[in-house]
């Protein structure tokens, strides 16, 4: 305990005397962990199963851009959903969902929001949280009053800290109650929308587009090959009865899982995001290294003082390691508190901006990416950029850094 | 107790050798008191530093009771200085950071398990009495005079109970009272059983040891 207090006291003493460095060191780690903490939370949405997702590996979404073997666009009505829906051996739910770019009015201001008009089994299909409420029902679909769910931050962003649940809004003409929150989820998901609302009432304004994308939900254990032939022996069916021949296969289908990280790239998403990792550590590591090497030449007299005593050259280089680890340490929990207003800044100024309110880049820290893949980061962030100057230091002859001691 | 056999140490530069030490030879027994002496630039603090294993020889063997140094790893070394070894310099070398409680007990952090919290605590009370400094314990290097600095150094030399004190002119950026005060503990420490090793430029402090050895050009003056 004796040595770790004294360990501390004398790196706190240097980082004292040594604050612009200390400054420069903890604002530049903070920056580079901004950047690692996103991109890790990135790739851990793209490849987990966290909601709305959970489900995302035993789902198959029909292809938007169906075929016949003629090369002709095949498109699927509404109507050809519920016949679809009948002709899919062995599913467990089908949810339908249309996206409009929408405008709607809540507090007597416009908003412009991504709407997703759903049937009630999209909720059974994907696994939002609930924060507040209740997702909507086959009864609510029939009855007389529109209902609809709202992304959490929009319901802060719309009615501050009252209860959104109750509250109303207009869309396409109609007014809706709110009657459930989910919890914010990250755009990366795939899954864009603000507010959910059933599709009995899409008027199709703005985009005019009739089309839904369709999600096949399948027991927990069903083979995905299995699954994909189900999907593609409906579809042949379904267009033999209209005389066309489908360009399908169970090959061309692909999970809801395997569709999202083929989106990113796939493989491409992992070694990118491991190589950038690697460049946000290695390029800032550098830098901080230069300037630890200036740095550490007014610690060689202590440290040649502690060999002569009896160091080891291992222990002297934790000593300078200590110093650097309680800096990059620092850095690291602040570029945790920065990652939040950070993604604040890219959601309003680029997000909001583009598609309209309420598109969460970052729906939540995983505290478990941080604490995994963030805090080991950090720890060999601290070995690249202190480790080489502590081993050059701890490497001087005892001898000559002495010669130029002053009390 | 100390056998230096054909030492030679040269200083490489881009362009220039430097032969600081040339073949010296020397025994020093247990229970001396040895002073080094000799101009600037004769080797005697390169000798001391060999014999501290703060330097490596470039040639000859070095033994420190029967034991040769050559060949050692970095733990044994270290291990060597923290146990059989103490240190005083001239500049004292003490770590600005720390209060002289803190700098004084600095050898025995290398001592797992030595002593506890107290025993380390008391063991220093007892070093910093027996220089006088026992009221400035939780004083800063920075606050104290050459002299005291200088009695820290040494109460920190003797914290871990050394057989061989090796001293760096221990006197040289202090005044002839401090001066003296200073050589009289160590001939106290002498008379108590410490080997001392001390180089010195004054001939009046290398007077009171028990042998002096002269050195010029690297050589021990014969």
């Amino acid at each position: 305990m004796k040595r770790i207090s004294i360990h501390l006291r004398i790196a706190f003493y240097n980082i004292w005397h040594n604050k612009a460095y200390a400054t420069f060191c903890i604002l530049g780690t903070a920056l580079t962990f901004v950047f690692i903490i996103l991109l890790l939370q990135f790739v851990h949405v793209i490849i987990s199963d966290e909601p709305p997702l959970t489900y995302a590996d035993r789902t198959i979404t029909i292809p938007s851009g169906l075929v016949d073997t003629k090369g002709e666009q095949l498109n699927i009505s509404l109507m050809g959903i519920v016949q679809l829906r009948s002709l899919v051996r062995d599913f467990e739910a089908v949810s339908l969902a249309h996206r409009e770019s929408a405008n709607v009015f809540v507090n007597g201001q416009m908003k412009s929001v991504i709407v997703n008009f759903i049937n009630d089994a999209y909720w059974e299909a994907k696994n939002f949280n609930f924060v507040e409420g209740r997702a909507f029902v086959k009864e609510d679909h029939a009855g007389p009053e529109p209902v609809a769910v709202i992304k959490e931050s929009l319901a802060k962003r719309y009615f501050g800290r009252d209860s959104a649940v109750g509250k109303q809004f207009e869309l396409q003409g109609n007014t809706y109650r709110i009657i459930g929150v989910v919890e914010d989820f990250s755009v990366l998901t795939d899954e864009w929308a603000g507010i959910w609302v059933s599709f009995r009432y899409n008027k199709y304004v703005p985009s005019g587009d009739p089309t839904y994308q369709i999600d096949y939900l399948f027991p927990a254990g069903m083979p995905q090959e299995q699954m994909k032939s189900n999907v593609t022996q409906a579809l042949l069916f379904y267009f033999r009865q209209q005389n066309k021949e489908a360009d399908i296969s169970p090959e061309k289908l692909s999970t809801a899982k395997a569709d999202r990280i083929g989106n990113f790239g796939g493989n491409i998403l992992l070694y990118g995001a491991g190589l950038i990792v690697s460049l946000l550590l290695i390029i800032p590591a550098v830098n901080i290294v230069t300037l630890s090497i200036a740095n550490v030449s007014t610690r060689a007299e202590e440290i040649a003082i502690r060999r002569a005593l009896g160091a080891t050259q291992a222990s002297s280089f934790m000593q300078i390691i200590a110093e650097n680890l309680i800096l990059v340490f620092i850095g690291t929990i602040l570029g945790l508190l920065l990652t939040y207003p950070a993604v604040g800044l890219i959601e309003t100024q680029l997000l909001d901006a583009t598609n309209g309110e309420g598109v969460s880049l970052l729906g939540r820290l995983n505290y478990w990416v941080v604490l995994i893949g963030v805090l080991p980061l950090s720890v060999l962030f601290s070995l690249l950029s202190g480790g080489i100057p502590a081993y050059l230091v701890v490497k001087r002859n005892i001898a000559d850094t002495l010669k130029g001691g002053s009390k | 107790m100390i056998t230096l056999a054909n030492i030679s140490k040269i200083f490489y530069t881009s362009d220039v050798q430097t032969r600081a030490l040339d073949n010296v030879n020397l025994t020093v027994d247990k229970g001396e008191f040895v002073s080094i002496m000799g101009p600037s630039g004769c080797g005697k603090s390169t000798m001391l530093n060999i014999m501290g294993l703060l330097d490596e020889p470039t040639g000859g063997t070095l033994s420190i009771d029967g034991v040769n140094s050559a060949g050692m790893t970095d733990k044994q070394l270290a291990h060597l200085r923290n146990r059989k070894l103490g240190f005083i310099f001239q500049s004292f070398h003490l770590i600005p950071a720390l209060n002289v409680v803190d700098n004084v007990t600095l050898p025995m952090l290398y001592r797992p398990h030595s002593l506890s919290g107290a025993e380390l605590r008391k063991r220093a009370e007892e070093v910093l009495a027996r220089v006088d400094l026992a009221h400035r314990m939780k004083h800063f290097p920075t606050q104290l005079s050459g002299g005291q600095c200088q009695r820290v150094a040494i109460a920190r030399a003797l914290m871990g109970s050394p057989e061989v004190i090796l001293a760096d002119e221990p006197t040289g950026n202090l005044d002839s009272k401090m001066g003296a005060e200073i050589m009289e503990i160590l001939k106290q420490l002498n008379a108590e059983g410490t080997t001392v090793v001390m180089v010195t430029h004054d001939e009046k402090i290398a007077e009171q040891t028990g042998r002096i050895v002269r050195m010029e050009d690297g050589k021990i003056a014969l």
